[in-house]
């Protein structure tokens, strides 16, 4: 008798319509049929030959195949006489020792940096993403750089408005001193002024849309993550606003710059007095389970959450906003994706 | 509470353990490779003073040796005798500094970080492990080409600018030919064929281990560290058998080591004992098992 | 090998199955490399810099 083990690192999510099969150990994800998915629970349960004995020669090809597709993709190991028991499951535990792992702030001037620095460093955040209303010059970037030089910040990224002296000189010469800088979007740029070269220390991208800040929590292909670092805060955390802290433009301390409600200002507050506040965490454990429709998604543990904008048709007993994100066009139901545009609902942002 | 961490400056394990550290409130004192510290004396207390760091030797509760070492700053004296005469003296203060730390509650200690490879292998054998047949040779004649592995006998397996701009590693292979006359003393080693290996991080009597599937991957089938970043092989946790933790319970006290990591290969239903490291990466481990080994050696330390 | 190396003296057999890997800079800047930055916390010159492991923010 064979039997067939799953490898502790393969997920598979079971969405309404389909499954999603992660590998958490390679980074990658695929689709396939609700089928499917029955026939890997058969394997955890029954060896390979009572399997097939249950079905006809035609459907037996066809359970030899997905066997074989196991097999190939190395999501499992066939072994004798029993499951070989010395593989146990992984925990999927997230383990994070800082406080806060990401802040996101929307500044009209760089003033502000110079405010949170020190919480930035208490807290031992890791990243820090800045969405600038006003033009930075080489300086204004380099002055970013030089405020977080020698703190425990393992990356920032910037988004700004586009202007004229952004050319392949500029990015050159931010190039030779950047350290923490990983990623710079230029917004508003009708044309893209350097072509597309990974010559630099960071990524950098030019957008033709005119991004406002409200036009984050954009929910698609492109923004999914299969890692498992990602998966285990998104089992068992909210994927978004997770140790995440926000600040506005007027410098109220939320947990997203998009959302209302505000837990003091920096002006007069630190972040750690702001975080403190019971009410400040009520949203770090609403995992995707609990959120409508996106509880039937198969997606749902590679995708981030949006709390900003969501189509407010759900509260659960708590008063938590429970309602799936207004910006996300798939429907787990049916296993289609809608084109952004045509729900009028979605327009209103 | 003051925990001592010597180790080196681009050792990413220690910043690691050094944000649990924070997490937990515990203090501690990070020692560079290349700090050289002087030994004071305060108020009756023994000071280790770098330029980076000052402590008293009686406020350090744990010790963790990850790499590096204590380095001290040893005067020299212009007439022999003399030079002789305090060259002895600094010694034993040096030595009296060490030992007291190696004494206190640790993980890893320098005087133990390499071991004997040989003598490990002998060791295991003789506590019941099942060891592929090992020999030393200084020609080829008796080994049986195809089936035999040759490995370094020091741990380190690189070796830097070995060429003009270029560096070399030394890894496990094969013996697919004879060669022709003498070599120095080589390391052979019967080649098991594997189902996988499993590498194991011991500490303080626990371990946690994971399985290594490289078999597919020609890259890897013989050392597994030579990595494919591509695609990368299967590693998943792997639980070992009981009996099988008790001896190497047995085996890292026979060597007084309290943590490391042990390398193994699995054939059927047979462990085969291939090596112990005593200082040996275990983050890549850490974080594909999911097993927090960062948190296990900021709480025990 | 000890031809190779120009050696007097004998060498092991690992000496003829050593891999050798340029570290001469291959100087290739690109956005994935692996970077590092001082930071004083951690005491260290070698925290790396790192992307985040998910999407912090969903703008574009």
């Amino acid at each position: 008798m064979t039997y067939f083990n799953l490898f502790s690192n393969i997920m598979v999510t079971k969405g309404a319509s389909r499954i999603l099969i992660s590998d958490l150990q390679r980074n990658v994800s695929e689709l396939y049929s609700l089928e499917f998915y029955e026939v890997i629970e058969e394997l955890k349960n029954k060896s390979i030959e009572s399997i097939l004995e249950n079905y006809d020669a035609e459907s037996r090809k066809f359970i030899y195949e997905y066997i074989e597709l196991l097999l190939e993709k190395e999501y499992g190991f066939i072994s004798e006489g029993d499951w070989d028991r010395n593989f146990p499951p992984i925990s999927y535990e997230y383990h994070e020792p800082n406080e806060i792992s990401n802040i996101f702030i929307e500044i009209n001037n760089l003033s502000v940096l110079e405010t949170i620095k020190e919480s930035v460093e208490n807290l031992g955040v890791r990243h820090l993403v800045i969405y600038s209303h006003k033009k930075l010059s080489l300086k204004e970037f380099q002055d970013i750089e030089l405020q977080f030089a020698g703190s425990a910040l393992n990356g920032i990224e910037i988004f700004s408005p586009y202007h004229d002296d952004v050319d392949e000189n500029f990015i050159h010469c931010l190039n030779q001193t950047a350290k923490r800088i990983y990623g710079l979007v230029f917004y508003g740029c009708a044309k893209d002024p350097i072509k597309f070269r990974d010559i630099f220390r960071f990524h950098v991208q030019f957008s033709s849309e005119d991004l406002k800040i409200s036009s984050c929590g954009k929910v698609n292909l492109k923004y999914f993550n299969t890692n498992s670092r990602k998966v285990s805060e998104a089992l068992h955390h909210n994927s978004c606003l997770h140790k995440k802290i926000g600040i506005d433009v007027n410098g109220n301390i939320k947990n997203c710059p998009l959302m209302a409600e505000s837990f003091g200002n920096i002006n007069n507050e630190s972040l750690e007095d702001a975080l403190a506040k019971p009410e400040f965490r009520k949203y770090w454990n609403l995992t995707k389970d609990k959120v409508e429709v996106c509880r039937d998604c198969e997606f749902r543990y590679i995708c981030t959450d949006c709390r900003a904008f969501t189509e407010n048709s759900h509260k659960n007993s708590e008063g938590l906003d429970i309602s799936k994100p207004l910006k996300c066009g798939y429907d787990p139901y049916s296993g289609k994706w809608e084109a952004e545009s045509s729900n009028p609902l979605k327009q209103k942002h | 509470m003051m925990i001592l961490i010597i180790s080196q400056n681009n050792e990413i394990t220690t910043t690691e353990v050094i944000k649990v550290l924070i997490s937990m409130g515990k203090k501690f004192i990070r020692v560079h490779e290349d700090e050289i510290f002087e030994i004071k004396v305060r108020q009756k207390r023994i000071l280790l003073q770098s330029s980076r760091n000052s402590f008293f030797l009686d406020e350090i509760t744990s010790v963790w040796f990850r790499r590096g070492g204590l380095t001290f700053r040893r005067l020299k004296y212009n007439h022999t005798a003399i030079n002789l005469n305090m060259n002895e003296t600094q010694h034993w203060l040096e030595d009296y500094v060490r030992k007291t730390l190696e004494s206190k509650r640790h993980i890893n200690k320098e005087s133990n970080a390499h071991i004997n490879k040989l003598l490990v292998l002998d060791k295991a054998k003789e506590l019941g492990f099942d060891v592929p047949e090992y020999y030393l040779a200084e020609n080829t004649h008796d080994v049986d080409l195809g089936n035999t592995i040759i490995k370094t006998i020091n741990g380190n397996v690189m070796l830097e600018e070995i060429r003009k701009n270029s560096g070399g590693f030394m890894y496990t292979s094969v013996v697919d030919e004879h060669e022709e006359g003498d070599f120095f003393i080589t390391f052979f080693q019967k080649k098991i064929e594997k189902d996988f290996e499993i590498r194991t991080f011991y500490l303080n009597g626990q371990c946690w281990s994971m399985a290594i599937f490289s078999q597919k991957d020609e890259q890897t089938q013989i050392d597994f560290r030579k990595y494919n970043k591509t695609n990368p092989n299967r590693n998943v946790p792997y639980t070992l058998p009981y009996y099988f933790e008790q001896k190497i319970r047995q085996l890292m006290k026979c060597f007084d080591l309290n943590c490391g990591s042990l390398d193994f290969i699995k054939k059927g239903d047979q462990y085969y004992f291939l090596e112990i490291n005593p200082i040996g990466q275990f983050l890549g481990m850490s974080h594909t098992c999911n097993y927090s080994l960062e948190q296990k050696i900021a709480e025990y330390l | 090998m000890k031809k190779l190396y120009n050696e007097k003296n004998k060498l092991p057999l690992t000496f003829k199955y050593i891999e050798i890997f340029k570290t001469k800079n291959v100087s290739k800047i690109h956005s994935s490399m692996v970077y590092f930055v001082p930071s004083e916390k951690y005491q260290t010159e070698y925290l790396v810099r790192e992307k985040p492991l998910k999407q912090l923010t969903k703008l574009l």
